[in-house]
């Protein structure tokens, strides 16, 4: 094979497994809305991705929150702005480190389990039963574990913010010895609801990114054991890729709609 | 002698026709019996079964259920067609996070909205009873507290829950000890019986199928080269189904010696 022809399939095999993600995707959303609406394993995937990720999330904020006012205060003091590490580490929480940090985790513990879970199902036959029985087996596993991400992505990630924005804080007044007054008037003066809209929107579609593509690596799973981990693995590193590559466009997007300009 | 599955004259490729499966296969099953659809491995057998259930969609020719194509394009339809089928997995594929009693209970919480919690288990109870499960004892317990027999039993009750007409069994004897195996042949015929159904069981085991089987259809390269009853299959000219009674005679005599 030449390298022409590799390069041909590379190009070929990802046109076919973004077809394939999208009709998987456009499925989900068909589903989504068909009753029965199974709120009870609704709730259970809510309560995986959300609940028992909280701490995790938490303390990665806290520890980010924290460095980056370290970070902040020394590069900003060598031109006397150092009153300005609040709004900076705010807006960078808000619109970037929030959203990205939190699915990063996030994809970790819970995208990492979707795909290994199904992958599992799928081997072992359980989600060919499923079909077999007449439960369409995208509306029972697929659908719960996305909407659930879709709404838990979000509110984490205003958990890490605020968590984040406290050990900027702790730090900043008490390790650096910033004015708590000009801490928060600049904080006031710089972060608006908009950056809270980004940083909200973002989370969002993060969430439905990771769900997405773990429930797709773990559904389409083909072979034994070993393709389960392999699996998991391609759900990881695609998820952490998609995410970063679409942060950019987002960004873009967002600023284009809701500041009006880039 | 009524049909309860006619598939005519199917074709089915995979990889854009590079890898042929059927050439034209035909097989009809008849209603109320035991059929056996018996083959080397890798000869697509459970991608027939694929095709009865329409999870596959044959490029030529049509699957029929009780006179009526397949409703490929028609979800809803198919999902009512495909509530005649009950279906054992090969290693029962029961749900790992589900207990037993959720298990069997499944196809009813999911089909059956209408029931009571207490009719449910009231059918759990009597389908694991008919399987030979003592319910008391095993509700509880979840897939991997369960020996390969018990699996199948379960698999089985789950299976019968929902009264199909039409049973699909995917190799349920293969990877199993004799006596558990034994086991199994008694509970196709019992089941066929005592529920009166149409049970078709995808196999490579001859003594089950001899032992179990109304009729028996072999498949190889992409046609079924023998369908008949038992007797017949034994006394079959085709050198493939020869070779396979003959290295089935040759290790039961083996085995005796």
């Amino acid at each position: 094979m030449t390298w022409v022809e590799s390069i041909g399939n590379v190009f070929l095999n990802f046109i076919s497994v973004c077809g394939q993600v999208s009709l998987f995707f456009s499925q989900i959303i068909y589903w989504m809305f068909r009753p029965p609406f199974r709120l009870k394993l609704f709730l259970e995937q809510f309560l995986f991705v959300a609940n028992k990720s909280t701490f995790i999330v938490a303390l990665t904020a806290l520890f980010s929150g924290m460095v980056l006012s370290v970070q902040t205060y020394f590069g900003f003091k060598v031109i006397n702005a150092d009153a300005l590490v609040g709004p900076t580490v705010a807006l960078g929480l808000l619109r970037e480190l929030g959203p990205v940090f939190t699915a990063i985790v996030v994809t970790g513990r819970a995208g990492a389990a979707m795909a290994a879970h199904l992958g599992t199902m799928r081997v072992t036959e359980q989600i060919d039963a499923m079909d077999v029985m007449a439960v369409n087996s995208i509306h029972y596993l697929v659908v719960p574990r996305v909407t659930a991400s879709f709404i838990a992505l979000p509110l984490l990630t205003s958990i890490f913010v605020l968590v984040g924005n406290l050990g900027s804080y702790f730090t900043g007044i008490y390790l650096l010895g910033i004015d708590p007054v000009v801490f928060f008037s600049h904080l006031q003066q710089f972060v608006n609801l908009r950056d809270v809209a980004q940083c909200l929107i973002k989370a969002s579609v993060f969430g439905i990114i990771f769900s997405t593509i773990g429930t797709f690596k773990g559904y389409f799973t083909e072979g034994g054991a070993e393709a389960v981990g392999r699996s998991t693995n391609e759900a990881v590193v695609v998820t952490l890729v998609l995410i970063l590559v679409s942060d950019y466009f987002l960004t873009l997007m967002i600023r284009a709609i809701l500041y009006g300009t880039l | 002698m009524q049909i309860a599955v006619d598939v005519k004259n199917i074709s089915k490729s995979f990889r854009g026709g590079k890898f042929i499966v059927y050439k034209g296969v035909s097989l009809e099953v008849p209603k109320g019996d035991v059929t056996f659809i018996l083959g080397p491995s890798g000869v697509g057998k459970s991608v027939l079964l694929k095709h009865i259930l329409g999870l596959l969609k044959p490029d030529h020719g049509e699957v029929l259920i009780y006179k009526q194509p397949i409703p490929y394009d028609n979800p809803k339809l198919l999902n009512e067609i495909r509530k005649k089928f009950g279906m054992l997995f090969q290693n029962a594929a029961l749900f790992d996070d589900f207990t037993v009693f959720e298990n069997v209970a499944f196809p009813l919480v999911e089909h059956r909205r209408e029931l009571t919690k207490q009719t449910i288990a009231e059918k759990v109870f009597e389908k694991l009873k008919a399987v030979g499960l003592d319910p008391e004892k095993n509700i509880d317990k979840y897939p991997n507290e369960l020996s390969g027999g018990m699996k199948k039993r379960v698999g089985l009750a789950r299976a019968i829950v929902l009264e199909p007409d039409i049973l699909l069994y995917d190799e349920p004897t293969t990877g199993l000890d004799p006596v558990t195996r034994a086991m199994v042949d008694d509970l196709i015929v019992d089941t066929n019986k005592k529920f009166g159904l149409t049970s078709i069981v995808i196999s490579h085991d001859i003594p089950s199928a001899l032992y179990s089987a109304n009729h028996i259809a072999f498949l190889y390269g992409g046609e079924i080269v023998f369908w008949g009853i038992p007797k017949e299959f034994k006394k079959c000219s085709h050198p493939v189904v020869q070779s396979f009674l003959q290295a089935e005679e040759r290790h039961r005599k083996e085995t005796v010696n």
